[in-house]
Formats: structure tokens, C-alpha cells, sequence
């Protein structure tokens, strides 16, 4: 097996999946080392999928402008990559004088940070409602930011890694790196799958890239986890929302967002919460009653009986520094070393500028930059059959009629559109790997028919018995054996 | 392209199409298609290898897969084209009827029809829907996923198990995971409900704990879950967060209720009803004439009888809109209507007293007491003679039917469902069943056919309740 790499990229989330991409551009032996089953398994998967158009992160602080510019290299990801997303704007709405203001304030952070002055303006009450039909009649003024956008996280994480894949980044999962230790050119990773030796390392791990690049260096920050909680509703067809829409805080509520997704379905939230422990996914009541109380307040017609699941993600939140100075942080820990320390919210957004620096940064500390001639820079991978026009669909079901079986009904996932993606690279290693490739389980009836379903695919497929099919990681068996 | 013309298509081989189906057949339609995205026709029975199905109509209590079997075995003799393993994917409303189905045969195909009998079931409600807050790592199901994993698919889902409702799906669970080794930790549901008879024969035999007006306030567990907290329910019906109590376990069984499979119908621009299910009159008539609707998709039925009565009626009224007539009822649609399906009585969870017996054969759960006043023996209270007879039995020697599966070598399906031959000492359930789980049988196995287990001191003929095809020989 080989362990000599050019680059060792740890944490395979958005921005390690990314910046895997952007150097698989170079002749370079690439590695991403990722503890989890998949990628994105950690902040990039309990993300809202909004691409934020840059009016909320402070003026001229790299958060804002990674936003700005960040927002706009995803048109070109997204054609490459065969990745949905729609510019659908967004209304951040006022109840009052005092949120008013606010909404001035965030029209001058976002033309500080870049937005173009044409794409960001300041409309009424009554023009807000016409955009967005069941906005509230107490909504007194709305700052409309056109370039909000909404994309489809799963298919984005998984197109990017499978990008870098198909050129020639290898990808580790299961493998959580122990400690690095600096050695004659280069570092050695030790991880729990052995160990691998690269002349540079790019620390993207996110919820533990603190504790990473202590390993090299002293820490000077405080990073902990906090948590953001999300409601998802049902699809609504014509009902559906049709822009982000953020709210002025009034009194000392936490903001939370509405947005449709790319899917129809409608998300609502984040709360934002201190907690313990990055593995502190669980909602809680007082959470959700809040989600439902602000969006509520936004679209007071909401049909809360159309929620389908709630859930939460954790993201990474620097505690010794003041709100006004926080900001995200790519910085050079070591010789060869680069870090993002940080990054949340607008993280996702931010990834395609934040890897640029990462790759700039790279070659500022020595890193050859050749181009590969072999570069594939797009990639197109089939959808699902159902959605496939009909001479495609003879074309596929006569190669293997297994297209005919229907196994999630609620998303329309065929027996052979699962075949497909355990063929595809990067295959799934979980339920939640396949969730996160055909949307599997995440109808109305969350798994409840094609979870028995899937898991007797799998077991046939990987010839494993039930209790080896994991939910996500090691550990989260979904069954426990046969009955008899 | 040709597409092929039907009378009716029915969507849905439960016992709401079947019946539909097989009815329309009797009252003279020609072409009858019946799709089910099933690979076996019954809906949900087959994997309800429980008894209690056909009291009213048959007077027998017979086991999901053995009702599911009586009513395929009309649809072959009544002549009912039967696709199975096709899912109906979109329903055009103009006349006549445009149905798209995808199957493992002929890939996606479109159909045409005069009418259309809608019969898709229900699902059930997931935790999500329920606003629980916490988190959702694995062991997490729907009772009937549960059900279909042990009863179909022979995978257990969990060994300490919670089951949050207490409605008859999550007692039927509590049993089946008891006699298989699992541990109920506790049945916990909002409000009583649940047939009498499961109360008894699913939770008072076993001794497995329940309660009443608590509800799960959150789930924990990071890969697979650890435990979920609960709280008895204040009067307004929040939880009274102060009395919470954290119970451990790996497995959480959602039995919260049934919601009409209506995804079908969104397309026809009319809402649905107050409950959530197609609107449809006693006919089954919909508000677009030629289009039926039956069964749970119209409103979510307690008893599986009463699905058939209104499959029936539904098939009856759809020939009689096709055949432009005024339907003479057939012999078998005036055997249906005759039978009169009383709502059985619910939520009568006042704890059972030491002197009473509580009768499981049917529905109406008669609360009987063994005692006159005077201390004598003298059973009071029975609706029936058939009661009387249970009270004298359960007071010398109680017994009950065992319905388990046994497993199967070389089928179609790793499992046979079973059900005893004569009545057993309900004392010795266990020691049955340890007997039943290390047995096998080898297929083809035929419904009706006895396997008898050696249970140390005596033989136990068991019956098998659905048929086992070999499996089919992989090239």
C-alpha cells in the first residue's frame, strides 16, 4: 500500500473535498484522510444549502469577502459538476425602526464586502410581499440580495470528491489521523489505519483542526462546538417559499432563516447553542419551539403538520476573541503546513475562495504547481432512472431491469439507480452514504418502507450479514442480527 | 404507441383492492387490471403473521398471510390481471385514465382505463413528524418496518426495545419481540387505545410494562441509540418536563399512527379530507366520476374486514359506473353487506381486576367476572357461549395461539410464517418457541401444511399460513 503523498489533506468536509479538487489540477499524489464512512459527514452535512450572498459577515473581514467571491465561482462549479443551484435571492425582512437600521447596516457590510450595488437594495413592505407572497403584514422593509442562492449540499460534496477521485486523489474513510510529527521533508501521519508520510499537510478537520494543528504549534485559539438546529418540512409544491428570507432580531432572539431547498422542501433554522461535544447532534425541544416560533413570524401561514424531521449539525465557533474580530482563519501552522480554523457559517459558501488561499499558500511554502494534462474538469454522472427521458430509460432498463424495482417510493429510487452508485467512485459505505447519493430515505416516509429494502440490497451486494450495514460510522449498526 | 385498454385498474393489492378488484369482476367487468408494487399480493398482511383477521367475515380468526391468501386465491379464480412489483408512478385524470407503473419486467409503461379504483393503504407516521426532539442515530424504526424485518426479511432490529404508541400495531410488536428473545423495556402511549384482547394476550401475559398519558420527550445515542427520555403529560398535554425519566435502550419502535398514502392523488387538484385521506362517499365514489378510492387511503380503518367490505362496494360501484347500470348486488356483495362490523371497543385501559377475565377471541373484549357476590364461582358477563367457554378454560388451564415464523431452507423467503395447530398452555409459550427457533423446514412449503416440533415431552403440530416457493436457481 502506498504511503508517500506530495500533499495529505486531513478532513474530507467541503473545503478539504475542495481543495482536493483544485489540486488534483496539478501533477500531485493527493490524499484526503477522513475518520468518518464519507464526506461531509461532519459541519458541510447539517448545512442549510444557502449560498449567502455576503451582507452578514462583518465589512471587509475575509469571511465577507470569501462570501462575495466565493458565491460567484459557484456558477462554474456547479455547470462543471452537474451540481443544481438556483440564484433565487433573498429578503432579509424588518418589523421595526430598530430593524430597519439593522437592514441599513447589512446593505453597507455587503456593498464593503463586494456585492455588486445593482444585485442589493432596500425595498418596502409591500414590495417584499408581492416577491414573497405569504410574508408577514408586519414586515415593514426587506433588504433584497439577489444573488442568495440555494444549493443542493449532498450532490455538491459528493460531486467535488468524486472529481477529485476520477483525478487521482485518493480518499481514506474510516482513517482518523493521531498525530503528526514534522520529519525531513515533510510530516508522518499516523492515523488509525497505519501510517502516511507527506511533504505537505492541509488541516481541514473542522471540528477537531484545532486540536490537529496543536500537534505543530501552540494554540492560540479556543475553538468549541457550537451547535445549529434545523427543521425540514415537507415538499409544498406551489406553497413553497421562494427566497431565503432572514429576519432583523427583534428582542434577543437568535436569527434563524426560512429556504426552500433545491428539492422543494422547506428548511427552517438554525438555532445557535453552546454545547459540549461535537458528537451533540440532538435537537431539543426548546430549539425546535424556536424555529417554528420565528418562522412563524416570517410566513405566519405555515403548516407546521408538513414538518417531516428536524435536525442539527455542529459547527466550530473560535470563544477567545471578541464577535467583532472573529473571522475565519487560513493560516500557515507550520512549515508546509496550512490550516482553515473556524469556519462556519458562511463556510459552505465561502469554500471555493477560502481553497484558492489554501493552494496559494501551499505554493508560497514550496509546493510545485504543474499542471495536469489529464485534468477532467467536469464530470457527469447519470441521474436517477425516473427522471431520465424515456430512450435513456430503454437504454438503462434493457441493460439491467432491476431500474424496474422501485425501493424508496417517496423519492422515486430504483433497485438499479442503487446498483449504480455502489458502482460509482467513491461508492457508499453506509445508509446514510446512500442517502447522501439518491436521497434514499429523506421523503415523507423517512425510510420507513425502503430501510428493510436497502438493507437487504446491501447485504447481497456486500455480502455481509444485516448487522454489518451501518447507518453512518462504525459503531451505528442498524440491525442486530437474524432472528433466527 | 398502443396501450392497453382496461375496464379498471385498481392501484393497490391490499385487502381494499383485491376486494375491489375481485368485485368488480363478479358485477361483469371484462379487463381488470390490479397493480401492486408488492412481488406477493396482500398490502401489509402478509407480514401480520398475528391472528385476528376474518371474525367478522369468516368467523375464523385467521392470520394476515392466510386472509391475504383467501382473497389472491379469488383474484386468480375470478380471472383479475395481477401485476406484481409494479409501483404507479403518476395518474392522469383526463378520460380516459392515463396509469404510469415501472416494474422489473417491462420498465415503465402506461396503461389506459375507463375507471379507476384508488386502494393504496396508509403509511405510517415517522418520528420526525412527531416533533421529538434529540437525536436520530441508528436503531430507530416504524413498528412495521420492525414487523416486516423479523416477519419477511428474518433480521432483528434490536435487542431492549422502546415502543412509543399503544395502539394495535405496537402491542403486536411488543409480543412478537418478546417470544424472539427482545426485551420491552416499556410501551408507552399517549391515550388507551388498542384492542382489549392485545392487551391481554400481547402485554398482561407477558407482564411487559406500560404506560398511559406519557409521551418521549427526546432520543439519544450519537451511532446507535442509547436510551430515550419520557414524561408523563400534563392536562394540556405537554410534558411535565420535571418527571422526566431516562430509560436505556438500542432499539425505538414508532407505532404513532397511520396516514393515508395519498401521493397518488395530489395530481387531482381536490384536497384532501379532514383525516388526510382521499374524500370519497360509502360507495367509494371520489369527486371525479369514474375514479374509486377504498380502504385506508379514504380513512384509516381498525379492522381489516372492514377494508374488504369497502373494497367491495368501491368494485361494485366502479362496474356499475363502467357498465352505465344500476348494479345487482352479487351473492358474495350482499354476504358483505350483510355482515354488520360493530366499531370494537377501545381505551378501556381501567386496570383488569383481580376477579375479572377479559375475553380475547374477538374485538368486543367482554370484561367477565369469576365470582358472584357470595365468593362463588359463577362467570358473569360473557357476550357470548363461546365466551363462557374461554372464561372456564382461562380459569383451569389458559392457552392462546402462537403465531411466530419458522425458517426456511432453500426459499423464495428465508422465513414461513406459523401458526399452532391446537390451542397451547400459555405457560409453556417459551419453552415453544426456544423449540421453533432452532428448526427449519425446506421448501417449496405449502399454506396449510403441518410442521411439528419436538418439544421435549410432546409433539407440537404447528401450521404454516403462507406458501414458500423454492427459491429460483441463480444462473
Amino acid at each position: 500500500m502506498k504511503n508517500l503523498y506530495d500533499v495529505a489533506i486531513i478532513g474530507g468536509g467541503i473545503l478539504g473535498a475542495m481543495t482536493a479538487r483544485e489540486l488534483s489540477r496539478y501533477q500531485l499524489d493527493v490524499i484526503v484522510l477522513e475518520k468518518a464512512y464519507d464526506v461531509g459527514e461532519g459541519a458541510t452535512k447539517a448545512n442549510s444549502g444557502v449560498l449567502a450572498a455576503g451582507f452578514h459577515p462583518r465589512a471587509g473581514s475575509l469571511k465577507g469577502v470569501s462570501c462575495v467571491q466565493g458565491n460567484a465561482m459557484y456558477d462554474e462549479i456547479c455547470r462543471d459538476l452537474g451540481v443544481e443551484m438556483r440564484r433565487i435571492g433573498s429578503l432579509y425582512v424588518a418589523f421595526n425602526a430598530a430593524g430597519a437600521d439593522m437592514l441599513r447596516e447589512k446593505h453597507q457590510k455587503g456593498l464593503q464586502n463586494g456585492v455588486n450595488p445593482e444585485t442589493l437594495r432596500i425595498v418596502s413592505g409591500t414590495e417584499a410581499r408581492s416577491l414573497e407572497r405569504g410574508l408577514s403584514a408586519r414586515v415593514t422593509q426587506a433588504l433584497y440580495a439577489q444573488n442568495t442562492g440555494i444549493i443542493a449540499v449532498f450532490p455538491l460534496i459528493l460531486r467535488v470528491a468524486q472529481a477529485a477521485s476520477v483525478n487521482g486523489v485518493e480518499f481514506r474513510f474510516d482513517t482518523e489521523v493521531k498525530h503528526i510529527a514534522a520529519q525531513k521533508n515533510g510530516y508522518r501521519l499516523e492515523t488509525s489505519q497505519g501510517d502516511f508520510t507527506a511533504g505537505f499537510v492541509v488541516n481541514t478537520a473542522g471540528e477537531t483542526a484545532m486540536a490537529v494543528e496543536r500537534w505543530l504549534r501552540p494554540a492560540d485559539l479556543v475553538i468549541r462546538p457550537r451547535r445549529g438546529q434545523f427543521v425540514v418540512f415537507d415538499k409544498q409544491g406551489a406553497n413553497c417559499i421562494k427566497h431565503v428570507l432572514y429576519q432583523a432580531q427583534e428582542n434577543d432572539e437568535k436569527g434563524c432563516l426560512l429556504a426552500p431547498t433545491v428539492e422543494g422542501n422547506i428548511l427552517a433554522g438554525p438555532t445557535s447553542e453552546n454545547v459540549r461535544d461535537y458528537k451533540n447532534t440532538e435537537t431539543t425541544a426548546v430549539g425546535l419551539q424556536h424555529i417554528i416560533k420565528v418562522a412563524r413570524k416570517i410566513i405566519p401561514d405555515l403548516d407546521l403538520g408538513e414538518v417531516i424531521t428536524s435536525f442539527a449539525g455542529v459547527r466550530s465557533n473560535i470563544k477567545n476573541m471578541v464577535k467583532e474580530e472573529k473571522d475565519f482563519i487560513i493560516r500557515r501552522s507550520a512549515p508546509g503546513m496550512i490550516s482553515a480554523l473556524g469556519i462556519k457559517n458562511p463556510g459552505l459558501t465561502s469554500a471555493p475562495y477560502l481553497t484558492k488561499m489554501i493552494v496559494n499558500l501551499l505554493q508560497e511554502e514550496g509546493l510545485l504547481l504543474e499542471l495536469n494534462p489529464r485534468f477532467q474538469p467536469t464530470l457527469s454522472l447519470p441521474a436517477k432512472f425516473t427522471a431520465l427521458d424515456p430512450l435513456q430509460q430503454k437504454k438503462l432498463f434493457a441493460a439491467e431491469p432491476r431500474y424496474g424495482n422501485i425501493i424508496c417510493r417517496c423519492e422515486a429510487i430504483t433497485e438499479g439507480d442503487i446498483l449504480r452508485v455502489l458502482a460509482e467512485p467513491l461508492p457508499p459505505k453506509s445508509l446514510n452514504g446512500l442517502k447522501k447519493r439518491l436521497r434514499t430515505g429523506m421523503g415523507r416516509c423517512q425510510g420507513g418502507f425502503c430501510t428493510p429494502r436497502i438493507i437487504e440490497i446491501l447485504c447481497r451486494e456486500w455480502r455481509v450479514p444485516p448487522e454489518k450495514i451501518f447507518k453512518s460510522i462504525r459503531g451505528s449498526h442498524l440491525v442486530t442480527g437474524q432472528v433466527k | 404507441m398502443n396501450r392497453r385498454h382496461y375496464d379498471l385498474i385498481v392501484i393497490g393489492g391490499g385487502p381494499a383492492g383485491m376486494a375491489a378488484a375481485v368485485s368488480a369482476k363478479e358485477h361483469g367487468l371484462q379487463n381488470v387490471l390490479l397493480l401492486d408494487r408488492n412481488s406477493t399480493l396482500g398490502g401489509i398482511l402478509p407480514q401480520c403473521i398475528h391472528d385476528g383477521f376474518g371474525l367478522y367475515l369468516y368467523r375464523q380468526a385467521l392470520t394476515g398471510p392466510e386472509y391475504a391468501q383467501k382473497w389472491a386465491d379469488k383474484i386468480m379464480q375470478t380471472g383479475v390481471s395481477v401485476k406484481p412489483g409494479s409501483t404507479v408512478l403518476d395518474v392522469s385524470y383526463t378520460i380516459p385514465f392515463a396509469v404510469t407503473y415501472i416494474d422489473g419486467k417491462t420498465g415503465l409503461r402506461t396503461v389506459i382505463a375507463q375507471s379507476l379504483v384508488f386502494a393504496m393503504g396508509c403509511r405510517e407516521k415517522p418520528l420526525g413528524k412527531m416533533r421529538i426532539p434529540g437525536s436520530r442515530p441508528a436503531g430507530i424504526y416504524t413498528a412495521g418496518a420492525a414487523q416486516y424485518m423479523m416477519n419477511m426479511q428474518n433480521i432483528m432490529p434490536g435487542k431492549r426495545v422502546v415502543i412509543l404508541g399503544s395502539g394495535d400495531i405496537g402491542l403486536i410488536m411488543a409480543r412478537r419481540l418478546t417470544l424472539e428473545g427482545a426485551q420491552v423495556k416499556l410501551i408507552l402511549g399517549q391515550k388507551a387505545s388498542g384492542l382489549l384482547r392485545n392487551h391481554v394476550q400481547c402485554v398482561q401475559d407477558f407482564g411487559l410494562p406500560i404506560l398511559f398519558e406519557h409521551t418521549l420527550i427526546s432520543t439519544h445515542g450519537y451511532q446507535r441509540l442509547k436510551g430515550v427520555t419520557m414524561a408523563p403529560l400534563n392536562s394540556d398535554g405537554t410534558p411535565n418536563l420535571t418527571r422526566k425519566r431516562y430509560i436505556q435502550c438500542d432499539t425505538l419502535l414508532v407505532a404513532t399512527g397511520l396516514i393515508p398514502e395519498t401521493e397518488l392523488w395530489r395530481t387531482a387538484g381536490i384536497p384532501l379530507n379532514a383525516i388526510a385521506g382521499i374524500p370519497a362517499d360509502q360507495d367509494g365514489q371520489t369527486m371525479i366520476s369514474g375514479v374509486f378510492a377504498c380502504g385506508n387511503v379514504t380513512h384509516v380503518y381498525d379492522v381489516a374486514d372492514m377494508v374488504t367490505q369497502a373494497g367491495f362496494k368501491a368494485g361494485a360501484a366502479a362496474a356499475g359506473y363502467v357498465l352505465h347500470k344500476n348494479m345487482e348486488h352479487s351473492a358474495s356483495n350482499e354476504l358483505l353487506s350483510a355482515i354488520d362490523i360493530t366499531e370494537p371497543k377501545y381505551g378501556d385501559n381501567r386496570a383488569l381486576q383481580p376477579d375479572e377475565i377479559i375475553c380475547i377471541l374477538c374485538p368486543s373484549g367482554c370484561r367477565m367476572q369469576r365470582h358472584d357476590a357470595n365468593g362463588h364461582i359463577a362467570i358473569a358477563g360473557y357476550g357470548c357461549k363461546q365466551g363462557l367457554v374461554y372464561a372456564q378454560q382461562e380459569m383451569s388451564n389458559p392457552v392462546r395461539t402462537l403465531t411466530t415464523t419458522i425458517k426456511v431452507i432453500n426459499g423464495a423467503q428465508p422465513l414461513v410464517p406459523v401458526k399452532n395447530a391446537l390451542p397451547l398452555p400459555k405457560a409453556k409459550l417459551f419453552d415453544i418457541m426456544k423449540k421453533v427457533r432452532n428448526i427449519s423446514v425446506t421448501a417449496p412449503i405449502n399454506i396449510g401444511q403441518t410442521i411439528t416440533v419436538d418439544a421435549g415431552d410432546v409433539e407440537i403440530a404447528l401450521i404454516a399460513t403462507a406458501n414458500v416457493a423454492q427459491k429460483e436457481k441463480s444462473c
